[in-house]
């Protein structure tokens, strides 16, 4: 055990002995107004009140508990998801036109994205263990820090205080041999709570696709793609004496994985891969009359070992291994000046580690950032300057602002919304250390974001609600960092200048027709990402980036009655460039695809079961989302969810 | 194959009409593709997206994508190599571990070959049979029956086997050491299939040409030995090795690149009198007289180029520019001079170039 590691430990179990002498409720002292998830949420869950977010929270538990963030996201959301394949396969982000490594990801407020490569395989992380998942479109980087062209996407796990012991039981069964299992217990009192979540799936992906790389596409069933996951996560809530809160995380998360070979090649086994990380983080809150003090402290570490077994009649196996640490310390104090203005200050730091082969030894590298946040609110009219100073040791960027604003009509329900800010990505340690081609001259990518939109939250009652947002958005990514080739190796530099922009629009609405109950929900996204680097782009210029459709849409509708619900979704991505000259021999065409589930809740005085089945890709389309590694074709799913001692709602007794 | 013929008219048509006026060889007449040069770009390694270009070099009309285009498919991962067998053109697709074979008055696809590894190129030895250099570490040359395009036999040979040569009753094989070391080519005996003879040249030979005395000009690698950690450990010179194909004795070396440059040469082509013997190295592509002893210290085509290869008539010099593998690469056309003469889009990572 680390020295950190050890101080973490500490810190808990001497929490913990110290909550049970003291039952004070330390978020009913606080004067200031503030809604439970602001103050016990993360820092930047508060930024993301004046961003264009959405949220999935209440589905989680039941719907996907155990389930990876990429099928979070691709199921409940129109995002750009691409991914090599079936469950477990490396999935990605394109959020607004971006690249993965634009998109900052975190958990429970401390980013998790790879010191190595800027990006985190989606599929990695287990979004279902999460109790909410927020998507900031466009985020900040003076409020959220480093790679937010695109935006960010942040996993909370929260404390329910009136809870005093419920257990989930969750299984599932599908297609192709899938099976997954899992167990959450959550108990204690109103002062301390604790989490505790763990998973076991196995997923061969022996599913059927259409090869169309062979003569006739004929059938074939996926091999060498199998996956084998054992994660677990505990948290631990503390109100402490003298308006002190505790947060304490862990994450073990283990995968195995087969890389299989692409359509094109001879289905042997090539490649192997093991994913382990171990995440630890703890929060102290303290409250004042007018204001508060946040400490987090976090230290993950990740390893990768990689396994090819090179030649099939030599028996020759080559092995390469990656072990990556992030040491991050953050300390903020927000200070209600009053009612109408808060005012927050910080800094953070950020220290990480790299070992890798191509490295030539360990690489590290650190960074830190103080910022300022004001945020005012005048009647129906709310506001907040950012800015942020960072300090890298190599050329960083300049000092970072941003400015939002939010105006409520006196029509009801209509407001107008609308950002400016400064966006920044560092070199990833990739970028600056691997030898040969390593560029440690590089300069961190820069760039500029405009949103304006509106929202109409029509009055909602307990019969209906309807909401529509709209949003447009600008974006410009100067020195965006891309490997080419030089005279004898590649090699990355800031060669590219990116322009995105786009529209994104949201209708969500809820009716309740006597027992029935109907929800509907439609996202359409419309993004432009051009490169604009001229004259070195030739060919490329004006051209939209690889893998970023034009159109994605979804929509999605779900009727609920007597414990029965039964839910249909759509989705539709349009025509994606894999080249970046746009060579119409190597598009991926457009595609269609539906899913359908159904389920019942059977209920009891205390406990609740819940049974589902569902059909993923009902119409057994045949689509790649990254070229010449298949989707899957229709699946079957069976999940069963025994949830022991839940609140039962006056909506699900009916 | 009704669809493919419709495929193929339709795709001669839309070229027509497109030439606008422009002669186009490959749609009018019985020759088809059978006469001009192929260059087989790549592609990204994983991304399934390598292909075929064909160029009539009589009317300098390129088309692209030309398997897809006829075949309706694509090729497959990492396109290393096309050869010509008469009517025949057999292309490997390394990293798809198979060799398509097509009919070059069509492009129409006639079979695969597969169950195979690491396939680098193929060898018409006669209407009946053909090698194909096939291993990373323990390499072998398979026999190929073209009528069944079956394997029907393996013949053991160095590391990495790579380029092959025939000269009279034998093929000599480049063992380019794959992703180790190796410094031998094996003599394959065509009548019986068996190694007659393995001699030791330089360092990793990857490719070979015959002058006009018939001497075998013969382009090493050089070795490398990597440590664990990817740093390199130990580092010999770049070479061209001149050789008695008879006798395999050994005439000269001349070193070319130097240590440390991060490059590894691997193309090699003669002009028409097969006198000049020319090579990519770092910076372009570098000359020497195949009665000379020094190549020059200057290229003859300063830039970063991919692949390259020499018109056997005209003695123009093809070179070949990826850009990077996310976007399509060029041929330029240059005069023997170095007098650029025009240049042309390819696919994805252009690499080497054959002519028929």
């Amino acid at each position: 055990m680390t020295r950190l590691n050890y101080t973490i430990f500490l810190i808990s179990v001497l929490a913990r002995c110290l909550f049970s002498s003291n039952d004070t409720l330390l978020a009913q002292s606080i004067e200031v107004q503030l809604d439970e998830v602001q103050i016990m949420g993360s820092r930047k869950s508060s930024y993301t009140t004046d961003l264009h977010t959405v949220k999935i929270d209440t589905i989680l538990k039941t719907k996907y508990f155990g389930s990876d963030l990429s099928q979070i996201l691709k199921n409940e959301t129109n995002l750009n998801i691409t991914q090599y394949g079936g469950q477990g396969s490396l999935a990605s982000i394109r959020l607004r036109g971006s690249a993965p490594s634009q998109t900052q990801i975190n958990w429970n407020g401390i980013p998790v994205n790879s010191p190595t490569t800027g990006s985190i395989d989606l599929s990695l992380l287990s979004g279902g263990m999460a109790d909410a998942i927020e998507i900031a479109y466009g985020a900040c980087g003076s409020l959220f820090g480093n790679g937010t062209f695109g935006g960010s996407i942040n996993l909370f796990n929260n404390p329910d205080w009136e809870n005093r012991i419920s257990v989930n039981l969750a299984g599932e069964a599908g297609s192709w041999n899938h099976y997954k299992s899992g167990i959450s217990l959550r108990t204690g009192n109103n002062s301390w709570q604790y989490h505790l979540t763990g998973l076991y799936q196995t997923s061969p992906n022996t599913y059927r696709f259409h090869n169309t790389f062979k003569e006739g596409n004929p059938i074939e069933y996926r091999m060498n793609d199998s996956m084998n996951l054992l994660t677990f996560q505990q948290h631990i809530f503390l109100r402490l004496p003298h308006n002190w809160f505790f947060q304490y995380g862990a994450w073990y998360h283990n995968r195995d994985k087969q890389l299989p070979a692409s359509m094109s090649s001879t289905p042997v086994f090539t490649a192997f891969q093991r994913d382990q990380s171990i995440r630890q983080f703890v929060r102290a809150t303290k409250w004042y009359r007018r204001s508060s003090v946040e400490m987090v402290a976090a230290y993950f570490t990740d390893s990768l070992l990689y396994a090819e077994k090179i030649s099939k009649t030599d028996s020759i196996v080559k092995l390469s291994g990656i072990r990556s640490s992030d040491s991050y310390l953050s300390i903020y104090h927000r200070w209600f000046i009053s009612n109408n203005l808060t005012l927050e200050n910080g800094a953070d730091f950020e220290y990480q580690t790299a070992k890798v082969e191509a490295y030539n030894g360990l690489a590290d590298e650190s960074r830190g950032a103080f910022f300022s946040l004001l945020k005012f609110m005048i009647k129906q009219f709310s506001a907040n300057l950012s800015y942020r100073q960072v300090f890298y040791s190599m050329t960083g960027p300049k000092p970072l602002f941003s400015a939002a604003f939010q105006y409520h009509l006196p029509v009801n329900g209509f407001s107008f919304k609308g950002q400016i800010s400064n966006k920044f990505r560092f070199p990833t340690l990739n970028d600056r250390f691997w030898q040969p081609g390593g560029n440690p001259g590089l300069l961190p990518e820069t760039g500029i974001g405009y949103d304006l939109g509106f929202v109409w939250d029509a009055a909602s009652h307990t019969k209906s609600s309807i909401k529509l947002s709209s949003l447009l958005f600008i974006q410009q990514i100067n020195n965006w960092i891309q490997w080419v080739p030089t005279s004898t190796y590649w090699s990355p530099q800031n060669i590219r200048q990116v322009k995105c922009q786009g529209l994104e629009l949201n209708i969500t609405g809820r009716w309740k027709i006597g027992t029935v109950g109907l929800d509907a929900k439609t996202m359409y996204a419309y993004t432009e990402s051009f490169d604009m680097s001229l004259p070195a782009a030739e060919k490329r210029y004006h051209r939209q980036l690889a893998y970023v459709p034009f159109h994605l849409l979804k929509i999605q509708t779900g009727i609920n009655f007597h414990g029965f619900e039964a839910t249909m979704s759509y989705k539709f991505t349009g025509r994606r460039f894999t080249s970046d000259d746009h060579d119409p021999w190597l598009d991926l065409n457009p595609y269609h695809l539906a899913d359908f589930s159904i389920g019942y809740t059977f209920l009891t005085k205390k406990d609740k079961i819940i049974l589902k089945g569902n059909i993923s890709n009902l119409f057994d389309t045949s689509y790649q989302l990254i070229r010449a590694y298949p989707a899957p074709g229709r699946s079957f799913y069976l999940s069963i969810n025994y949830l022991f001692n839940q609140k039962i709602s006056k909506d699900d007794e009916k | 194959m009704m669809r493919s013929k419709l495929t193929v008219c339709l795709v001669f048509g839309a070229l027509f009409l497109a030439s606008c006026g422009k002669e186009n060889p490959a749609g009018d007449s019985d020759a088809g593709f059978l006469h001009g040069a192929y260059i087989t770009n790549e592609g990204a390694f994983g991304n399934s997206n390598g292909s075929v270009s064909y160029f009539d070099t009589d009317s300098a009309y390129m088309i692209n994508h030309v398997f897809e285009s006829v075949n309706g498919r694509p090729l497959g991962d990492v396109v290393q190599s096309v050869s010509i067998a008469g009517d025949k053109a057999f292309i490997v697709v390394n990293n798809s571990q198979k060799v398509e074979v097509v009919d070059l008055k069509t492009f129409e696809s006639i079979g695969v070959i597969d169950g195979l590894e690491y396939p680098r190129s193929f060898l018409a030895i006669n209407d009946q049979k053909g090698y194909l250099t096939d291993g990373n570490f323990n390499g072998r040359v398979y026999v190929i029956d073209l009528e069944s395009l079956k394997i029907t036999d393996t013949i053991p040979c160095g590391s990495g086997p790579e380029k092959m040569i025939p000269y009279e009753q034998t093929v000599l094989v480049a063992n380019s050491g794959g992703w180790g070391n190796d410094s031998t080519l094996t003599v394959i005996d065509t009548g019986t299939d068996k190694v007659s003879d393995t001699w030791v040249v330089g360092m990793n030979p990857a490719d070979l040409v015959l002058d006009k005395d018939n001497q075998l000009w013969i382009l090493c690698v050089g070795k490398v030995v990597w440590n664990p950690d990817w740093t390199i450990g130990e580092e010999t010179s770049s070479s061209l090795v001149v050789l008695d194909p008879v006798s395999g004795k050994l005439k000269q070396t001349v070193n070319i690149g130097s240590v440390g440059d991060f490059y590894w040469p691997l193309r090699i082509g003669i002009n028409k009198n097969k006198d000049r013997i020319y090579y990519l190295e770092a910076g372009g592509i570098y000359s020497i007289s195949s009665s000379g002893s020094s190549s020059g210290s200057q290229p003859v085509i300063s830039k970063n180029l991919y692949g390259f290869g020499i018109d056997p008539e005209t003695d123009l010099i093809y070179a070949l520019y990826a850009p990077s593998f996310t976007t399509s690469g060029w041929m330029f056309r240059y005069k023997p001079d170095g007098l650029r003469l025009d240049s042309l889009e390819v696919g994805i990572g252009p690499s080497q170039i054959v002519f028929n």
